[in-house]
């Protein structure tokens, strides 16, 4: 029988040929036709080229150029085995082995660490092999925080065999160190002291301490200076997440100092910082047990429980340990080898505020009160270990969502043996496992760190989207094992609703709706179906309201309808399957159905201004003669409404309406404080049924600087605060949050103006003067939130006061009370994080009346470009 | 079978491409609106700044906020002097550091304008269109973010693009819609079933069978 050399690629047959098993003999390799041995040469020498030429440039792992079938008509054997004849040069095997380091269960790590080190060394006149080993360690130190151990295990490792290649890299590291200290990059400081941290036998008499001192003693100065400092808790963070690290590196005897440092951070990291509760994210003044502790205070107790444990340090890995020497199979010793200097490191006095404005950290567990526990308990060391090393590999690969999500996911390759269960281990059987040792749930731990991030206050590090797509990728690669512990986190976050800081049970609402609308819209609406009866302004009923209305702007409201059990398609009503609203004119009942129409149809054929204004006049004639108050008010209604109808089709229609109509709208705010917020309530009354388009609408009106965003806040909370009560509601939160964004937004970048270097007088005045203009107009606008909605957080609200028997007393009234006090504090954060960013800045900005210095051209950013910018 | 114009007409049919979330517009814009929160805190510029600080020259990991192939290669000539090819990318390269615009394609969003894309000869819309963002950042980081994520059952793809121009709105396929729908393998009730130009050549086929028999 003939072998038919493509089986099975031609697809022709489905049974295999009789002989496949049997081992055909090889084609010596100078029978191959001649241009396929220059195919050979040529595709080594392209690799040869790419090496030469992109030395160091590690995005190009993948087999690219050069490999390509390139004769596609001669198929007449296989070429494939041959093709791996091609044996991979060192370089990029140490390459290779370095980046995956630690990444694969299947290996021992140890062997990896001695195999590098090994080739490395016996390479060592191999320029490039060392660059290479020098600078993806560091890279690596810098962007995957859980390999710090295994790449510093491997330096180690490296030093003992060539003390000249631990020097060099000790040496580059120092040099990046100094440069992030003195710009203030303290997350790149804390992991590059780490890194050395645990290079600390290599180093004389007391290594990396005396530079740990100094941090403190910086520390010490700016708390003594300022009680509201928060830098100096950012350097004692960094001295308590090196210490475990230095105390798992395999020098010895340094008990006395790492434990004589700890009792000097004690005073720093146990006195709560006057910002903490306001970031906290559950609200203290609505319920005491839920509320986190400081990440240094809970470090610091944690640190203290470990040295009285002799540092046992469980989680961490330690790499070093178990290696034997390939000769002697001894034990490896790091006493014996050749000892450095550490590197002269200078702390500036004071140390520079970094570029990311600090603010206290809380330690938040969405899986904090499970009856088994899946993750560390935070009296546990583990617990700030893990979740430090997490949280920066989450906030450091921002620009690879899925390499972050496959991290998460392979966790528990980076730390202990046996401190995960296996992956995937079900919720269930996490209670026989509950015993004497406590192997926490690898999935769960991940998951608990993305939403500490997604939950940080003020703000998160990145867009708040980028933690939803984490979430998302997490789950299309283990969507077994990941999607039931988001299902408990939604139960504990949603239980937790109503005592949750208000921003945040936002951001859960948001990216609830986001993430169902990735996995086709399920979710087991039917455990929360008691919580239907509740009354319609309770936190639990808002939130559900609210992810329904998302989830009908990710998509369509019958499709969501499709998706729901039994008794929830009833809160789809049928206004909200429309996707175009009814036109209120159409109907001849309506008032000033006429005009209304006659108004829609001149809009829709864009007609000019004159064509338009009788018609508006119309209105306001009959208006008059019936007594109406305020005729702007139905010239306006039929007016804004005629141009949500004709915009309904696509944001673009509504955006040209608009632009056509923008004189006319800008002219009614001029005029009446009423018809200005009769925009608003036109919108809003037009897209009732969907929300969201409505509020993009004002935010649209509040760019063309059709509505102030004073206007929207007036809108909101005085004239239809229906009894406080629209506090109730996500879009009006979100409404009033994106207006705030966007003044504190403009705020930011005329500072920035301000601050920016190189700029000199007459500038500087006049920059200065539009920014106390701008200040004040922002304080007033935060003094008209606070005033609003204090009254309606005491109760005192006039038309709360109307309400019922006029006692205050009704169940209702104690919710709209937590509503107003929950608005309350993310606005009055809002205004500490403002103020606090301002003053902070101009402390270095360029003092009034500098002039420009002989020869010096004026700066060219003015505030015509800021103003654009907001534009 | 599954010609272009027989499927938009079936009553049935229509019904799916509405679900897929093709036509009707306005289903686009609020979609994205409420993805990318309004909420401006993180465009801080000295955020920015501290990021690009941060960054190394090489990342350990591949990054996903780099323009695809098609931009450099749309007018690329076959060229055999590597440097020259360089060059060429380079200035690619500029051209896209502070685009604002994103090629979407799929399904998309909102924020500064938003062109949505057409069948060249229906003007329906075909599954594609510009977003523009007030800042070359929000750009990258829809790219990063959502590029690649589902919204309402599609995956939405992502590409930095240089800038919206008159005539880039139609569809470039040879049918009218995307070319990527003229080459479509798997079936997709959304978008009217297989790839036009394989569908064409399916019903060539099928008649050729039936002429031969």
């Amino acid at each position: 029988m003939d072998f038919d050399p493509k089986w099975p690629r031609t697809g022709k047959s489905t049974s295999p040929p009789s002989n496949i098993y049997l081992e055909l003999p090889r084609k010596p390799f100078l029978e191959l036709p001649p241009h396929y041995i220059l195919f050979i040469l040529f595709s080594t020498m392209a690799d040869y080229d790419r090496r030469n030429q992109s030395r160091g440039d590690r995005g190009d792992r993948g087999d690219r150029g050069g490999r390509k079938r390139r004769y596609r008509d001669d198929d007449d054997f296989d070429r494939r085995p041959q093709r791996r004849r091609y044996e991979e040069p060192l370089f990029a095997v140490v390459r290779r082995q370095l980046l995956t380091i630690a990444e694969s269960a299947a290996r021992r790590v140890e062997d990896d660490i001695q195999g590098i080190a090994k080739s490395v060394t016996d390479n060592y006149d191999d320029e490039e092999i060392r660059r290479d080993f020098v600078n993806i360690s560091l890279d690596l130190v810098h962007e995957q925080p859980m390999k710090i151990p295994f790449i510093a295990g491997t330096v180690l490792v490296a030093h003992s065999l060539k003390p000249e290649l631990g020097s060099e890299i000790i040496t580059k590291a120092a040099g990046a160190l100094q440069k992030y200290i003195d710009t203030g990059a303290w997350r790149e400081v804390k992991l590059l002291i780490r890194f050395l941290g645990i290079l600390q036998p290599l180093f004389e008499g007391d290594g990396i301490f005396p530079l740990l001192e100094e941090l403190f003693a910086r520390a010490v100065d700016l708390q003594t200076a300022s009680s509201e400092d928060l830098l100096g808790l950012e350097l004692v963070k960094i001295i308590q997440f090196t210490l475990p690290y230095v105390m798992l590196s395999p020098a010895s005897g340094f008990e006395a100092q790492a434990n004589g440092l700890l009792e000097k951070t004690d005073i720093i990291a146990t006195t709560p910082h006057a910002l903490v509760d306001l970031v906290n994210t559950f609200c203290p003044e609505e319920t005491q047990s839920a509320a986190g502790q400081s990440v240094i205070s809970l470090m610091q107790s944690q640190l203290q429980k470990e040295a009285s444990n002799g540092w046992e340090l469980k989680c961490l890995p330690r790499p070093w340990k178990d290696l034997r020497d390939p000769e002697t199979d001894e034990f490896k010793s790091f006493d014996s080898v050749t000892k450095v200097a550490f590197p002269e490191i200078t702390v500036p006095n004071p140390v520079p505020n970094g570029p990311r404005p600090l603010f206290p950290e809380v330690y938040l567990s969405v899986y904090a009160d499970q009856e088994v526990d899946t993750v560390p308990a935070t009296d546990d060391i583990s617990s700030s270990l893990i979740r430090d090393a997490l949280v920066d590999t989450i906030n450091l690969l921002d620009f690879n969502r899925v390499a972050t999500a496959k991290f998460l996911i392979d966790i528990d390759c980076y730390f202990t043996p046996y401190t995960f269960v296996k992956r995937a281990t079900p919720f269930d059987r996490m209670r026989d496992l509950a015993g004497e040792v406590q192997p926490w749930k690898p999935e769960d731990v991940a998951v608990d760190a993305v939403f500490s991030q997604l939950f940080q206050l003020p703000t998160a590090e990145h867009k708040l989207v980028y933690y939803h797509s984490v979430l998302t990728e997490c789950c299309k690669i283990a969507p077994a094992a990941i999607a039931p512990s988001l299902g408990r986190a939604i139960r504990f976050l949603y239980n937790n609703i109503d005592t949750m800081d208000l921003e945040l049970s936002q951001r859960f609402l948001d990216w609830f709706a986001h993430h169902l609308s990735n996995f086709g819209f399920t979710w087991k609406w039917s455990e929360w179906t008691e919580d239907l009866d509740l009354t319609a302004i309770h936190p639990k009923i808002a939130f559900i309201n609210g992810a329904l209305d998302k989830e009908i702007r990710l998509s369509f409201a019958q499709r969501i309808k499709g998706t729901l059990p039994e008794p929830y398609p009833k809160l789809i009503t049928s206004g909200k399957e429309k996707d175009t609203p009814e036109f209120k004119y159409a109907s001849d009942m309506a008032p000033y159905a006429k005009e209304g129409q006659e108004l829609m149809q001149l809009i829709r054929k864009k007609a000019t201004d004159e064509e338009i204004e009788p018609v508006i006049s119309a209105i306001e004639e009959q208006a008059k003669s019936q007594g109406v108050e305020d005729p702007k008010i139905p010239s306006t209604d039929a007016f804004v409404t005629s141009i949500c109808f004709v915009g309904s089709k696509s944001l673009s229609h509504v955006l040209s309406c608009i632009d056509r109509s923008k004189d006319r709208l800008l002219a009614i705010g001029a005029e009446s404080k009423h018809a200005r917020t009769q925009i608003i309530t036109s919108v809003m009354d037009y897209w009732v049924d969907q929300p969201g388009i409505a509020i993009n609408i004002i935010d649209k009106l509040l760019n063309y600087t059709i509505l102030s965003p004073l206007s929207v806040l007036e809108w909101a909370l005085v004239e239809s605060v229906a009894a406080g009560t629209i506090l109730s509601k996500p879009h009006v939160f979100e409404m009033i949050s994106a207006t705030v964004g966007k003044v504190t937004n403009r705020m930011r970048q005329i500072v920035a103006a301000r601050t920016q270097p190189g700029l000199y007088e007459p500038q500087l005045t006049a920059i200065d003067e539009t920014l106390s203009r701008e200040r004040e107009d922002m304080q007033t606008l935060f003094k008209y939130i606070e005033d609003s909605i204090v009254s309606i957080a005491a109760g005192s609200n006039d038309e709360q006061m109307e309400r019922g028997d006029g006692t205050g007393d009704l169940p209702e009234d104690a919710i709209i009370r937590q509503w107003g006090r929950r608005w309350l504090r993310v606005f009055r954060r809002k205004v500490a994080v403002e103020e606090a960013f301002i003053s902070d800045a101009l402390t270095n900005a360029t003092p009034l009346g500098t002039e420009a210095p002989a020869g010096a051209t004026d700066g060219d950013l003015d505030i015509a470009d800021a103003d654009a910018d907001v534009q | 079978m599954f010609d272009g114009r027989k499927w938009r007409e079936t009553g049935k049919e229509a019904k799916l491409l509405m679900r897929s979330g093709i036509p009707a517009p306005r289903s686009f814009w609020e979609l994205r609106a409420s993805l990318l929160p309004s909420t401006p805190t993180h465009q801080h510029p000295f955020l920015l700044n501290f990021c690009a600080m941060s960054l190394l020259a090489v990342n350990t990991v591949d990054r996903l906020d780099r323009p695809s192939a098609y931009f450099g290669g749309k007018n690329k000539r076959r060229r055999y002097n590597e440097e020259e090819e360089q060059q060429e990318q380079e200035k690619a390269g500029n051209k896209l550091k502070n685009a604002t615009t994103l090629y979407v394609g799929n399904l998309c969003g909102e924020i500064k304008r938003l062109v949505m894309g057409l069948d060249r000869f229906n003007k329906t819309p075909c599954g594609f269109c510009f977003v523009e963002y007030y800042t070359h950042q929000d750009a990258l980081d829809c790219l990063k973010y959502v590029g690649g994520t589902k919204l309402d059952e599609r995956i939405i793809r992502t590409d930095l693009d240089p800038g919206f121009e008159e005539g880039r709105q139609f569809g470039r396929g040879k049918s009218g819609g995307q070319v990527r729908d003229e080459y479509r393998e798997e079936y997709d009730p959304g978008r009217g079933g297989y790839g036009r130009a394989y569908d064409e050549q399916r019903q060539r086929e099928e008649d050729e069978y039936g002429a031969g028999r």
